[in-house]
């Protein structure tokens, strides 16, 4: 009964390009939060809108950065049950330091050294909330949208991953 | 407390740690934008088919050809039988019908249509016996004769068309569509193009000899004799000046064509030469 209401439309070459434009680099970040391999995390981006080119006669415009983020992940887990990549997500994130002193560089190089390890190994669900908050800076109501889960949720996996922190530093101590 | 503390401490550093963090892509999002999707989303629409349903869509298309194939082959396939000059020779049809064919007779019909239609396309001179059933259809050029299950005879040559009916019903009609009915020991004849008027024949056995090789002649024109001496024996036979004057003459088909010619040749004051094996002329005595 509920189907003749789910309207979908086709899309056209514009409104493609608005949503590629809108989402392309959340949905790269976030499998890139997940792997710590860029050109994986690029790879599964681009076919991510090839799929939704490909389906673009049977979409439904309400959700769209939801069902993107989902079918990234699909194709992340079926990826990555492939291939078994090494995680070097603090490595391989860059960092802008011109305004630096040296002082400054070399507590932020102790800080590296002190969480790299620890970022790498902290469980992905725990690590995508934690890094797109840290990285990207964004709102839990804005993670909870995208990957699809409840604001409360968002603040548990949040505080987790802190708590994940606290005891893997003391007991690293 | 200092459980609070750690946390805090931890949330400050960390922030410390990424502030001025950034992915550095070796693409940018505009860049792959333009190499993967650009000329992508602006070809014309092209349907991407899914493998399985164009396989199926495939053998769908197959099997449709295969039976339109089938098909054409079926309505178009025809036999021809075709009794040669010297030559007598019985056709059977699927429905166990019969044609004798006399010399230099050709017999056409389709073998997978005879079912929905029992139609022959006939041209030179044979006896039908059909069986009872649907409309049985004689086509030639000269006229058409329908029945229903009948013996007849049939005589499809050059400008004539004569129909003979020896049991049952028959119609014959020209092309155009005008046509006589005939009864039992009734023949009609295709003259100027329209049927005659059906004409009862006393003597049926007259029509119907040359199926014992008897040939039968009242006041019929010499050429049309010559001609059917000529299919009977399989020989050509030429004349210097045109052929006139009518016979009335019968004769039995001997292993001798000279008999029959100078029978033939005598009474109208001509007579033969012989050519060569298979070939005589005819020429008028001074």
């Amino acid at each position: 009964m509920l189907l003749p209401l789910i309207s979908t439309t086709t899309l056209t070459p514009e409104e493609f390009k608005n949503i590629f434009d809108a989402n392309f680099d959340e949905i790269r970040n976030y499998i890139f939060y997940r792997c710590g391999d860029k050109e994986l995390a690029t790879d599964i981006a681009q076919e991510s809108f090839l799929k939704l080119w490909e389906k673009r006669e049977k979409i439904k415009l309400t959700n769209i950065k939801g069902l993107l983020f989902k079918m990234a992940s699909e194709l992340f887990i079926n990826q990555y049950h492939h291939q078994n990549r090494t995680r070097k997500i603090v490595e391989n994130i860059g960092f802008d330091h011109q305004d630096y002193s040296p002082e400054e560089i070399l507590s932020f190089e102790q800080l590296k050294e002190k969480y790299e390890s620890l970022i790498e190994k902290m469980p992905d669900n725990q690590r995508v909330v934690f890094l797109m908050s840290r990285i990207e800076g964004l709102q839990y109501r804005e993670i909870a949208e995208r990957i699809g889960l409840s604001v409360k949720a968002v603040e548990k996996r949040m505080g987790n991953a802190l708590n994940y922190l606290r005891t893997s530093l003391i007991s690293e101590n | 407390m200092e459980h609070q503390n750690n946390i805090k401490q931890i949330a400050s550093e960390t922030e410390k740690l990424f502030s001025g963090a950034k992915i550095e892509w070796d693409k940018d999002k505009d860049s792959i934008f333009n190499q993967t999707f650009a000329t992508l989303i602006s070809e014309p629409e092209t349907k991407v088919v899914g493998l399985r349903q164009n396989m199926l869509r495939l053998s769908i298309a197959a099997s449709f050809l295969v039976l339109v194939g089938i098909g054409t082959f079926a309505f178009l396939f025809s036999k021809t039988v075709y009794s040669p000059a010297g030559n007598h020779l019985t056709a059977e049809l699927p429905d166990g019908s019969t044609v004798e064919m006399n010399a230099q007779t050709t017999l056409k019909y389709y073998p997978y249509r005879w079912y929905f239609q029992r139609n022959v396309e006939f041209s030179g001179e044979g006896y039908f016996s059909v069986e009872k059933g649907k409309k049985f259809t004689v086509t030639s050029t000269q006229g058409k004769t329908t029945v229903l299950g009948t013996t007849f005879n049939i005589f499809a040559r050059d400008d004539s068309y004569r129909v003979f009916c020896k049991t049952g019903k028959v119609k014959v009609s020209n092309p155009s569509g005008e046509f006589v009915i005939l009864a039992p020991n009734q023949k009609t004849m295709i003259s100027a193009g329209v049927p005659s008027e059906p004409v009862f024949v006393s003597e049926p056995e007259n029509i119907l000899s040359w199926r014992n090789n008897i040939f039968l002649y009242n006041a019929a024109p010499f050429t049309e004799v010559v001609k059917e001496i000529e299919r009977q024996y399989g020989i050509s036979i030429t004349c210097e000046n045109k052929l006139s004057g009518t016979i009335s003459v019968n004769f039995q088909k001997s292993p001798n064509v000279e008999k029959v010619l100078s029978m033939v040749c005598k009474p109208l004051g001509y007579s033969y030469v012989k050519k060569s094996d298979k070939h005589y002329e005819i020429i008028k005595n001074n």
